[in-house]
């Protein structure tokens, strides 16, 4: 099957934004990234089980595409995370400090701390769309959850 | 409120810009625009360029080659050096010192293969740009032209449609200044819409 990419752009396109901000930790990086991403959906020729399948898929090459660009390139008029974190419009400070130290997160595990709690992904379905396994995917969920449960306190609970 | 909760509340923030495209032909578009984003250098020194347009090559020996291009509006002579991953190192003298700018990209074809730009394409990635001032003047950099829009830009859109006559040839270009401080820029040899609407610039 293959859904429209308009109707999937609207569906999915801050998804996939998301993603994209949590390894370029960049507003016009992850936009580009989103653009990048439907137009290889449109190119593609792949065909697709379901939706979730188109999903899965989505989040698979906006990430890849996101750490190409991370790896690789520097933008002039980049603004910073501080600078940017300022516009963005909480909906508290607890909601502020989460997004803040998620961002000083190593990228592998920030990225599967997003899968897992954003996306609603399981371990196995993370390490499918990020091509790990599943003990590196509990690994990595387990080091960022430790590291968010030091810095946040009683903000972040013990959950598994 | 579980974490999960939490989380996603904190992150709801995030949304994709408006200027992402939902018309495949205009997303076409603007790959090329981000296309040309995405070959900006990684700057290994301070320094932010803009050039364009390799007028020759010059074999240096080895993987060095040195081109003519736009920077800053001025003709330079650019060393270049191909780097063992695939970027390529630029580096050219400005107001008597050495400045170094690298960086690398990819197009896609119609069916969604990636290729390497070439140096020149990379290159060519400096060729427009807009800059800002430590004074605020704004800056709209494209091969030996150096415009100040900083007056175009000033309206409540913070966006403008400009027009460059070069050679008989006119070529159009919509910026807009993005909330976050960057800019979007296009360019095309074709106005988008009528060209009555580009302000003509020198």
């Amino acid at each position: 099957m293959k859904i429209p990419t308009e109707v999937l752009m609207e569906r999915y396109r801050d998804n996939l934004f998301a993603a994209a901000f949590h390894i370029c930790k960049n507003a016009a990086d992850a936009d580009d990234v989103v653009q990048d991403t439907f137009l290889q959906y449109h190119l593609s020729e792949k065909c697709f089980e379901d939706e979730q399948h188109i999903r899965a898929w989505l989040l698979r090459v906006a990430i890849n595409r996101a750490k190409d660009i991370n790896r690789s390139f520097w933008r002039r008029n980049r603004v910073s995370l501080d600078e940017y974190t300022e516009t963005l419009p909480f909906k508290s400070t607890g909601s502020e400090n989460l997004f803040v130290q998620v961002m000083k997160l190593p990228e592998k595990q920030r990225i599967v701390i997003h899968l897992y709690y954003y996306e609603d992904y399981t371990v196995r379905e993370i390490a499918e769309i990020l091509n790990l396994s599943e003990s590196n995917v509990k690994i990595r969920l387990m080091r960022g959850r430790k590291l968010l449960k030091q810095a946040l306190k009683e903000e972040w609970d013990d959950d598994e | 409120m579980t974490n999960k909760e939490k989380y996603k509340e904190a992150f709801s923030v995030l949304h994709a810009s408006d200027d992402i495209s939902l018309e495949v032909e205009k997303m076409q578009k603007n790959k090329r625009n981000s296309r040309r984003k995405q070959v900006i250098a990684v700057c290994a020194c301070a320094a932010i360029v803009a050039g364009s347009m390799t007028a020759y090559a010059t074999d240096l020996g080895g993987i060095q080659t040195r081109i003519h291009g736009w920077i800053h509006g001025e003709l330079k002579s650019v060393d270049v050096t191909e780097e063992t991953d695939g970027t390529y190192t630029f580096s050219w003298t400005e107001d008597g010192t050495t400045q170094e700018a690298s960086g690398g990209g990819v197009s896609m074809d119609a069916s969604g293969e990636e290729t390497a730009l070439s140096a020149d394409e990379v290159f060519e990635g400096f060729s427009t740009s807009v800059e800002t001032d430590e004074d605020g003047t704004i800056w709209l950099y494209y091969e030996s032209h150096k415009v100040d829009i900083t007056e175009n830009l000033s309206g409540s859109s913070k966006s403008c449609k400009l027009a460059i006559k070069d050679n008989g040839t006119t070529t159009y270009f919509d910026i807009k200044l993005n909330g976050s401080g960057g800019y979007s820029l296009s360019s095309s040899d074709s106005p988008e819409g009528s060209s009555d609407a580009y302000t003509i610039v020198d």
